[in-house]
């Protein structure tokens, strides 16, 4: 017995000593890239951003609205913390650790949609990768990592985060696309340069606006948070490929619970979804994303318009 | 709790430390050190089954118990003379009959229910609302009921003595390493392991341990990764051309064979940690040569279970040929049914028993009883063929099996006769998708070179130990860097 528990201790002993570098080595891949899932949390948790408007959302606040383009036509700093196939329950966390290491903006340029306020977080969901080389900040852990539904070994246990819900192939795969310049962000944005492809919009019937209680909790908790800390917050609805809007067949509650969260928190709202972009495909990659061309019309009408509003103090 | 999660990873070691060492070494010198120890089995067994549904205990228990309690009773009722005392002989019958009955109706009630009830309404355009049960099938409740079963009919042959020790029973159904998808253990055969004290050995700990990677490999890489394939082309079958239907009925035929005979492994293994030795359950079932060795290898614990509790009973092989047909016929469907409530699982079952027939109606069913190629590096041409013939025979069966309905078998097999067959699915083959043919093949190889050992990693033969040693930690990186993130349940858990 004690010859096989020794052997046991060994072999796990092995492994171990092989995975602490093997972690610290593959963590360290991640630190200083300009690949879009990481890119951002590595210059948030750098700190000592000063931004005057911070732009949050999903993908269509982090290929839509351009922080080069805001800033050249209202003269500030902003930065896009947007992210990839997010809904609320993700981005909030991630604004208040952009709030923690960094300086309060004066503006949030805050992106709404028909799932925003929906729930999709959770280990086994869509870019989960993202989180993996923070583990070791402590910040991170409470605020971001923890509430996704990790446990005790992803946190202590050297390597199987990395193991457990990819494999080291799809993370070796992630880690050579580091260097892919097609994922690059600065400050955030990402103009995608892609053609109009109506496929996955053919094979819809109908869009139906939906909300998750606890998330709309959480996003009324956040602006509540914003008005305490005298942060301006305005709703954006970015352009819809018209045929997609036509498609959602409860537009008037999605506008009723917007309007009605919006007059509750004193938030302004920029509606784009009937602008006339909404209907030219060479705007758009796909129903819902502007392309690199599209975003950039659309960040400067809406860099115009809320210099128009009077928002920016000159 | 799955063998391939995290929870198990835990558990296993917590159980294996305490059985041997509290409920082994420091209660030695107590009178009820065997009895703590099987008691100590239940409880993690039953752990280990709770985790999925607590609820389900409850039919473990009930099943356990009343076959405990017909084995007492039978015990009660026999004075040793039952067979000259016809009404001893007729009560016993009558016990042994009862047993099964409760045991066969709480599986018919929780696993075919809803499905004869469908199927009766649907035949006579009746409306099935109302009387369907809806509820969820317990894990494993066919293995389970099967284990007991066989303790109840062997106590009635007086195969077996019937125990009176009723911890050791309850350790005998819900042994957790084969409690949800095998092996069927015999009474014959676990039982009496429960009855006395095991020692633990070095060499079968350690051969537990390579077994378990073995299957784990066969699980997370293989099957898992496969299952990623098959679940595109089946999902989307009227729409993939033909070679790709190819490819996911091979796939499918690997998936089944990596996960079940995965879990076996691993449940063999682990039951070997605990000086435990389970009956082995495939043995290179696609390097048969005809059907019927094909049968002989795989999933042998249910095989021979029909055979010993059912074809045999019924007269067997030595009787006259109608009744042989019947008796075929019989085992097949009922394999077929055990498999679920679903008309793809009886047609798979007919299928089988037709590609069965000709072999026992010519007496043929016994000719290869041997390990294709034995002492030999390669088989020869003849064996090749005659190989790759049945497992081609058993590919056709896997469609049958995977389908949800017998019109998409059809419809899949109608896809499959397309010259575009011929054409090599390239398109399919992108990124780390074309890795999974090459863990197929390492497999298929590995298998084949220890197909006359107890298990693919059976390596105890290997004299330098750090040979040894990195066969461990190739099969660890492989498993970490290319086990699917997809990761399923094992098929055979819904069974």
């Amino acid at each position: 017995m004690k010859r096989f528990l020794a052997k046991i201790l060994v072999f796990v002993f092995v492994l171990l000593v092989l995975a602490i570098p093997a972690d610290i080595i593959l963590t360290r891949q991640f630190s200083d890239t300009t690949d879009f899932r990481y890119a951002v949390w590595n210059d948030i948790l750098k700190g000592g951003m000063k931004n005057d408007i911070v732009v949050m959302g999903s993908s269509r606040s982090w290929v839509q609205i351009s922080p080069q383009i805001l800033d050249s036509v209202l003269h500030t700093n902003t930065y896009n913390i947007g992210m990839d196939g997010s809904c609320i329950d993700r981005q909030i966390p991630r604004y208040k650790i952009y709030r923690k290491y960094n300086a309060k903006p004066k503006i949030i340029i805050q992106e709404v949609g028909w799932s925003s306020t929906l729930q999709y977080g959770g280990r086994d969901s869509y870019l989960i990768e993202q989180y993996f080389p923070y583990f070791y900040n402590a910040d991170m852990r409470e605020m971001v990592i923890k509430p996704e539904g990790f446990d005790f070994f992803d946190f202590w246990m050297p390597m199987v985060r990395y193991v457990r819900y990819k494999n080291m192939g799809q993370i070796l795969h992630v880690v050579r696309g580091l260097s892919n310049p097609e994922m690059d962000v600065k400050k955030g944005y990402k103009g995608i340069e892609k053609d109009w492809d109506g496929s996955h919009l053919d094979k819809i019937d109908s869009i139906y606006f939906s909300y998750n209680e606890s998330s709309l909790r959480e996003f009324c908790d956040y602006l509540a948070d914003c008005n305490k800390d005298s942060v301006q917050v305005v709703f954006v609805y970015p352009p819809f490929y018209a045929d997609g809007t036509q498609k959602v067949v409860n537009l008037t509650e999605f506008y009723s619970l917007f309007d009605s969260v919006a007059s509750e928190y004193n938030v302004r709202i920029l509606n784009y979804l009937e602008d006339e972009m909404c209907s030219d495909t060479a705007y758009f990659y796909n129903a819902m994303h502007l392309n690199k061309r599209g975003s950039e019309k659309f960040s400067r009408i809406l860099a115009n318009d809320l210099d128009s509003i009077g928002l920016i103090e000159k | 709790m799955l063998f391939n999660s995290i929870e198990f990873l835990l558990f296993l070691p917590a159980v294996f430390l305490l059985y041997w060492f509290v409920f082994d070494k420091f209660i030695r010198k107590s009178k009820h050190q065997l009895m703590l120890q099987n008691a100590f089995v239940v409880v993690a067994s039953y752990v280990f089954y709770g985790w999925w549904d607590w609820r389900f205990l409850v039919l473990i228990a009930i099943t356990s118990l009343c076959s405990w309690i017909s084995g007492i009773m039978m015990q009660c009722v026999d004075d040793g003379k039952a067979v000259e005392n016809k009404s001893v002989a007729r009560k016993i019958k009558l016990i042994t009959a009862v047993t099964i009955v409760i045991n066969l109706a709480i599986l018919a009630t929780f696993k075919y229910y809803d499905f004869f009830v469908t199927e009766f309404a649907k035949l006579f355009h009746l409306s099935a609302d109302g009387v369907l049960l809806n509820v969820v099938l317990p894990v494993g409740i066919s293995f389970y009921t099967f284990q007991a079963l066989s303790y109840s009919i062997d106590v009635y042959r007086r195969k077996i003595d019937p125990t009176r020790d009723v911890i050791a029973f309850f350790a005998y159904i819900s042994f957790f390493p084969q409690l949800v998808a095998g092996p069927i253990e015999r009474a014959t055969n676990l039982l009496p392991q429960f009855l006395k004290r095991r020692e633990f050995d070095y060499n079968n700990a350690v051969d537990g341990c390579r077994q378990i990677l073995w299957g784990l490999f066969k699980k997370l890489v293989v099957a898992d990764n496969c299952a990623v394939v098959v679940n595109q082309v089946f999902d989307d079958y009227a729409n993939m051309p033909a070679s790709i239907l190819l490819v996911g009925a091979l796939f499918f035929t690997f998936q089944i064979y990596g996960d079940f005979s995965g879990y076996s492994d691993i449940a063999i293994g682990t039951a070997k940690l605990f000086g435990i030795k389970l009956m082995r359950n495939f043995n290179v079932p696609y390097f048969s040569r005809d059907i019927a060795e094909f049968w002989r290898r795989w999933h042998i614990s249910l095989n021979t279970w029909f055979r010993d509790y059912v074809y045999i009973p019924l007269g067997g092989s030595r009787t006259t040929k109608a009744k042989v047909i019947r008796n075929i016929f019989v085992i097949f469907l009922l394999s077929g049914l055990w498999h679920g409530a679903n008309w793809t699982f009886i047609v798979w079952g007919v299928y089988h028993a037709l590609l069965f027939l000709p072999l026992i109606l010519l007496g043929r069913n016994r000719k290869y009883t041997n390990v294709v190629a034995e002492g030999k590096l390669l088989p020869s041409v003849k064996e090749i063929c005659m190989m790759l013939l049945t497992f081609v025979l058993v590919v056709v069966g896997w469609i049958i099996f995977r389908a949800e309905s017998i019109s998409d078998v059809w419809q899949y097999v109608f896809g499959l006769c397309d010259l575009d067959v011929f054409y090599a699915p390239y398109q399919f083959f992108v990124c780390s998708k074309n890795l999974v043919g090459c863990f197929v093949i390492l497999m298929l190889v590995v298998e084949w070179v220890n197909r006359t050992k107890e298990h693919g990693l059976d390596i105890m033969g290997v004299r330098k130990w750090w040979i040894r040693w990195g066969v461990y930690f190739l099969l660890v990186l492989i498993i970490v860097a290319f086990k699917s993130y997809d990761s399923t349940q094992f098929i055979y858990f819904q069974f």
